[in-house]
């Protein structure tokens, strides 16, 4: 806006400029041109100077409403000739000889405001004379014409005004649109705005609406709705995530002081204080798991394998073993263990690591896979990579389950029944993986088998 | 007075079934939500304890059904939710009460009896019926500062009439809030308690506190 009123402003200044100008030069131009046609009624004859002027002819010099004046000094003359309309008064003039016409502002003797041009010529010699000009002498003249010059200063205010009004009324008019043009250019911003302005924590699950005519901003409104549907997804994430763990929690907490409880109530009951003592340390057992499984994630997070730790390991073997380990409880729910690949396959890795990767990928697969199922175990080594395939039969997951499976605390029971584990399992899987550089993933195959794969191990070509 | 608790953890609901038993109240224990909205569709529960995170239906869900239906026994949540919009989103549900476990198990049983209290639209726990004082907080019935050896059938049949002072209550009510859902009752074993507890009561100078409306029932007016 100060932009445009600056360059009004220079617009109206140069106008300004341009007009007076042109007008004032027109003004001399024509006070030069009387002058120039008085200085022709200076003739010299053989005998003398003669200035024929006839009131008559040029009546604009006597007195009167808009009356002109001149003065005429001649070199030899007692006295200047001048026009009726000066009466007594005087016209100044230059003392020095000018050689052009020289103008000047004054003041006129009816009061008014004037300008004045002086020219200094000789008279001219009479044509019909025939005069030999090298043979005459002439004597210099001076002539000063003037008039009243205040209807052109009142032109010149009168168009200033003008243009002082013009430029006041663009910038008003150029205001009003520009805000006009501004506000309208902004309203979908606005409107944005004050569709941002509702939102707080518990209405994460609204979204942006575009503003009519507001196609450009398209791009800003999906991002930030984008970012709406994250927030809302992490909150309910969060969300659950407290539920869950308060609930994983507080019901062996429950259990125990309901237990002691009730069991000192009714204490005189051995029996009962006896049966409830089994409980107590059934439900301090399942705590302390619970405990030392997010004590464990914890660490996992927080840490990454240390490279100078790193040693070369046959991961064939290192499964068998693992797989020993866990020989009882598949027994139990008569589980059989499958490997298909090399029988030898080595990778670089931290050990520890490894270990515990491997015992709760292998202990998850124990506790999930339905009783009396296969659990098969696939390496492939392609270039510089091992990757590792453990799929086992499905049982009751769905495709909509595996973006969840590795959350802490999921559970495919929503209830989250007395299964003897708290859903830490495939978290664990992935800290340790993540620990280790692993990329993991879960898939369900056509054949009806959740598969847990684990890439990005680095292959040793040797092993010792 | 009669109690469904619905809960899954073994331990809790084991701990709790027995611990109520034995405070007096008769107690159906189910652990999954399909269960406990058939129980509480079926009878007329003094009161209801239900977790929120069931297997088979939720709690809130089986709360929501058990209104729609008509049910208007009160209703203690316990959950390990303890979030204050799970809670108010339970006693908009329709719930009476809300604890958050774990909790201790006498708060749990004076919270039942406050419920039970104003379902009958009783605020004091001690009732005065005549010359006997009953003190339904500690399930105990005196006379003059003698407190009668009554056993807990007849103190909680004693309560019922006493919560349920002027209105006649029928023979099959009275079964049905005395005794779980797995105990055969007879309606002879309901008189026989009801006769010792006449007994007990005209020991102490009170023979004529239950009255009998043959046809109907019993009432203390």
């Amino acid at each position: 806006m100060v932009t445009v009123s600056v360059l009004l402003l220079v617009f109206a200044l140069g106008i300004d400029a341009l007009f007076v100008h042109h007008l004032r030069s027109e003004f001399d131009r024509a006070l030069l041109a009387k002058a120039e046609s008085l200085s022709t009624l200076l003739e010299q004859d053989e005998v003398g100077v003669d200035f024929d002027f006839t009131a008559e002819m040029m009546p604009e010099f006597t007195a009167g409403p808009a009356a002109e004046y001149f003065e005429l000094w001649l070199e030899g003359w007692p006295r200047s000739q001048r026009a009726a309309a000066l009466g007594t008064h005087q016209l100044p003039r230059f003392a020095d000889r000018v050689a052009n016409p020289r103008y000047r502002n004054l003041m006129l003797p009816d009061g008014h405001a004037g300008r004045a041009v002086q020219l200094d010529f000789l008279a001219r010699l009479d044509p019909k004379e025939h005069l030999d000009p090298e043979r005459i002498k002439r004597p210099l003249a001076s002539l000063v014409t003037a008039r009243d010059r205040s209807q052109l200063e009142r032109l010149v205010s009168g168009l200033r005004a003008g243009l002082a009004l013009l430029v006041l009324t663009s910038i008003a008019v150029a205001a009003t649109l520009v805000r006009r043009t501004v506000r309208h250019g902004l309203q979908p911003l606005d409107d944005i705005r004050a569709q941002l302005a509702t939102l707080h924590a518990r209405m994460l699950h609204t979204r942006l609406a575009q503003p009519d005519n507001a196609a450009e901003l398209a791009p800003l409104i999906e991002q930030f709705n984008v970012l709406l549907a994250d927030l809302e997804d992490a909150f309910r994430r969060e969300q659950t995530f407290s539920a869950v763990a308060a609930h994983e929690l507080r019901t062996p907490l429950a259990e125990i002081r309901s237990l002691a409880e009730v069991g000192a109530r009714f204490a005189d009951d051995r029996a009962l204080a006896s049966e409830y003592f089994s409980d107590i340390v059934a439900a301090v057992t399942q705590l302390e798991i619970l405990a030392r499984n997010l004590l464990a994630l914890g660490r996992a997070e927080n840490g990454l394998a240390s490279t100078r730790d790193l040693d070369d390991i046959d991961v064939v073997a290192t499964l068998e073993q693992t797989w020993r380990a866990e020989a009882g409880r598949a027994s139990e729910r008569q589980l059989s263990y499958h490997y298909q690949g090399a029988p030898r396959v080595g990778i670089r890795a931290e050990r520890n690591g490894l270990d515990l990767l491997l015992r709760n990928v292998i202990g998850n697969a124990v506790a999930y896979s339905p009783v009396g199922s296969d659990i098969v175990v696939t390496c492939s080594v392609s270039g510089a990579g091992v990757a590792l395939a453990v799929s086992n039969p499905r049982g009751d997951l769905e495709a909509s389950d595996l973006p969840h499976v590795f959350d802490r605390f999921w559970r495919k029971d929503a209830a989250r029944g007395e299964a003897g584990h708290a859903g830490l399992g495939l978290a664990l899987v992935r800290a340790y993986a993540t620990r280790l550089g692993v990329q993991s993933s879960a898939t369900l195959d056509a054949q009806g088998q959740f598969v847990l794969r684990l890439e990005g191990f680095t292959s040793v070509a040797t092993l010792v | 007075m009669r109690l469904l608790l619905v809960e899954d953890s073994t331990r809790l609901r084991k701990s709790l079934d027995e611990g109520l038993r034995r405070s007096g109240f008769a107690v159906d224990s189910v652990a999954d939500g399909k269960t406990g909205l058939a129980y509480g569709l079926n009878a007329d529960y003094d009161i209801m304890v239900l977790d929120l995170m069931l297997p088979e239906m939720d709690g809130l869900t089986v709360l929501q059904h058990l209104r729609e239906a008509g049910r208007n026994f009160p209703v203690l949540i316990l959950s390990a939710r303890d979030q204050v919009s799970d809670r108010v989103r339970g006693l908009e549900l329709g719930a009476d009460d809300y604890l958050v476990k774990p909790f201790a198990f006498d708060e749990l049983h004076a919270r039942l009896q406050a419920l039970i209290r104003r379902r009958y639209e009783q605020r004091n726990p001690v009732l005065l019926l005549g010359t006997i004082t009953l003190n339904t907080a500690l399930h105990s019935v005196s006379c003059a500062a003698l407190e009668l050896a009554l056993t807990p059938n007849e103190t909680a049949l004693f309560e019922l009439l006493a919560l349920r002072r002027g209105r006649v209550v029928p023979l099959s009510s009275l079964a049905d809030h005395l005794y779980a859902a797995d105990v055969a009752v007879t309606p002879n074993a309901i008189e026989a308690h009801i006769s010792a507890l006449r007994r007990k009561l005209r020991a102490v100078g009170e023979p004529d506190l239950i009255k009998t409306r043959r046809g109907f029932g019993y009432c203390i007016e």
